[in-house]
């Protein structure tokens, strides 16, 4: 069975952000929106994860236009697919642990 | 008017020379620009900006370097100066908390960058001491051998600030298993 892939939560956030054409300050928001708060993405962070990203073709950059010098990215369908994987790895990981502990609410 | 102050941080205390930047910006005095021991301010409203910085892999100018500065500028970050590959941002306060990083992995990234810089800074010492040494027990000349042991003194320095850069590289490796 091959090795699954343990996506972190700032790249699957971005990734999932992504499924709509956004530029980098909009992929801040939207992460932060989406955790209610939770996540902040730094930008130094996010241009990491947005460099790779593309290398891995997970995600492309849009031709933008020539006015406007904010890129944008959105996600290709590799990237879709490691998003799908990842939401039944975390669906494991969540049925297995209400198992364990009973389901007790925090 | 612009403050100009004469300070000298060693490159493993830039954590400590970011948090003086931001003292300064508290008070009202706002960083223009860095040159070698001499940080530059101008007058502004107290506590109006966050600074942060980094050392680059690679010169401002140069490489990815030029999209990675043009990307924090499209987040709303300014990009205030430069010295060698340091690089200085800042964000108004009125616009949130402001931070370079938000995960571990950026932060071991940034820190592995400077033991490079540290690693390829101490050799250009040996060839210093190995000289004075040699001259010293040729000649016996007492500046040669003040020469070799103030060198060899500075080189024990740069190899303890390495270490303190490589202790909390070790540190944060550790958490990272725990978390990101």
């Amino acid at each position: 069975m091959p090795e699954t892939i343990v996506l972190t939560e700032a790249v699957y956030y971005i990734l999932l952000s992504l499924f709509e054409p956004l530029h980098g300050y909009g992929i801040m928001q939207k992460v932060e929106a989406l955790s209610r708060g939770r996540v902040r993405l730094a930008a130094g962070t996010l241009y990491g994860a947005i460099s790779t990203l593309l290398e891995k073709r997970w995600i492309k950059a849009l031709p933008g236009e020539s006015s406007s010098r904010k890129k944008e990215y959105v996600i290709l369908e590799e990237g879709r697919q490691a998003v799908i994987s990842e939401i039944s790895r975390l669906r494991e990981l969540i049925d297995n642990g209400e198992k364990i502990t009973g389901g007790e609410k925090q | 008017m612009t403050h100009s102050v004469r300070r000298l941080y060693f490159v493993w205390d830039f954590e400590k020379q970011v948090e003086w930047i931001n003292e300064m910006a508290e008070k009202g005095l706002h960083l223009k620009n860095v040159g070698l021991g001499r940080f530059d301010f101008e007058e502004g409203e107290p506590g109006g900006y966050t600074y942060r910085m980094e050392w680059l892999s690679r010169r401002p100018g140069r490489g990815d370097s030029v999209s990675y500065i043009h990307f924090l500028e499209e987040t709303g970050a300014e990009y205030v100066a430069s010295f060698k590959h340091w690089v200085y941002f800042r964000k108004q306060t009125a616009d949130g908390p402001f931070d370079l990083y938000s995960d571990l992995d950026s932060r071991l990234n940034h820190l592995k960058r400077l033991m490079t810089l540290m690693a390829c800074l101490i050799p250009l010492l040996l060839p210093a001491i190995a000289l004075n040494v040699w001259v010293w027990l040729r000649f016996w000349e007492t500046p040669n051998a003040v020469m070799a042991g103030a060198t060899t003194a500075f080189l024990l320095f740069m190899i303890s600030g390495l270490y303190k850069i490589a202790r909390q590289y070790r540190h944060l490796k550790n958490e990272r298993v725990l978390h990101e």
